[in-house]
């Protein structure tokens, strides 16, 4: 029973005052290089169309839009996918529910669109794509960067082909 | 017997003083100054449409995702995931006809994160994406 109080005391002591780490904020060593593979430059003016066009391409790739902002040129999207498959489900029994087996595979897109710095009349536009894993309980287990270059390179050859503007890198 | 009491008592005065913070006023005062004054910036313009834009870019380079951007209201409201889960809240208010003051609240748990690193980190970004002439973005004054 002692011991039981000291664990208590010690996670109370750790828990009172949880922080996050100090480097939550900083960039990733690869930001630069992410940023030139998930972005381009559009020489056009018509941004709404950009942003349309973005968003269709995005549903095509099985996206459910979750907003569209054209002030502020902004389109988040998500995709939803089970994993409860049969592993997860013996895990789960295996543990009596005590162990939380992942369960959904969200993949969350945002597209923005902003005028560029170096050139009047283009605008950048920029993908940005998430995996995350989330177990039974809802917490997220697993989050990380897509940075497959095939899906940025299919997802720009459709803006190209919808926009009929060739964009250039960053 | 009187052991265990002994020890509940250390758990829950652990537990509460955890977090002790000073109870002195003009410390607590001068703590909240600090706190403002690391979340905020001013920068030399009326257009909040485009600084709620660039707010919106260093989000999205930070790894947030935003849940809501409002040009009008001048709001920003975004999530980090991941095993530190971070909501931040950015509002860009006027502060003369010429001039905004942009105030970032981000929080952990439900907590306000207190640390000037951070926000300096956000601020980095956002100087990033504004326009060149907005570059120059000084420190609120709260007095």
């Amino acid at each position: 029973m002692a011991r039981c109080f000291f664990l208590v005391a010690c996670i109370a002591v750790l828990s009172g005052c949880a922080s996050i780490p100090k480097n939550a904020f900083l960039l990733h060593p690869t930001n630069q290089e992410d940023r030139k593979l998930e972005s381009r430059i559009f020489a056009t003016k018509d941004e709404r169309s950009l942003l349309n066009d973005g968003a269709v391409i995005l549903r095509n790739m099985g996206y459910t839009t979750d907003l569209v902002n054209m002030k502020v040129g902004l389109v988040t999207a998500s995709k939803h996918e089970n994993r409860s498959g049969t592993v997860s489900m013996i895990m789960s029994m295996l543990s009596a529910g005590l162990v939380s087996s992942d369960r959904e595979q969200v993949y969350r897109a945002t597209f923005t669109t902003l005028p560029a710095k170096s050139r009047d009349g283009a605008y950048v536009t920029r993908l940005t794509l998430q995996r995350m894993v989330f177990d039974s309980e809802g917490h997220a287990t697993s989050v990380e960067l897509v940075k497959d270059k095939d899906i940025y390179k299919l997802f720009y050859e459709r803006l190209e082909a919808s926009s009929f503007i060739e964009p250039d890198r960053l | 017997m009187i052991r265990m009491r002994y020890l509940t008592i250390l758990a829950i005065t652990a537990f509460i003083g955890g977090c002790a913070t000073p109870v002195d006023p003009a410390a607590i005062k001068r703590h909240q100054i600090q706190v403002q004054e690391m979340q905020t910036r001013i920068f030399d313009t009326n257009d909040r449409r485009v600084l709620v834009r660039s707010v919106v870019a260093a989000m999205q380079d930070l790894n947030f995702i935003v849940s809501n951007a409002d040009a009008q209201q001048g709001v920003v409201t975004a999530k980090k995931f991941g095993p530190y889960p971070i909501d931040m809240t950015v509002t860009i208010q006027p502060v003369s006809n010429r001039q905004m003051l942009v105030h970032g609240i981000a929080q952990y748990k439900l907590k306000t994160i207190e640390d000037s690193a951070l926000y300096a980190q956000f601020f980095s970004s956002l100087q990033t994406f504004l326009p060149d002439h907005l570059s120059a973005g000084g420190q609120a004054r709260h007095d």
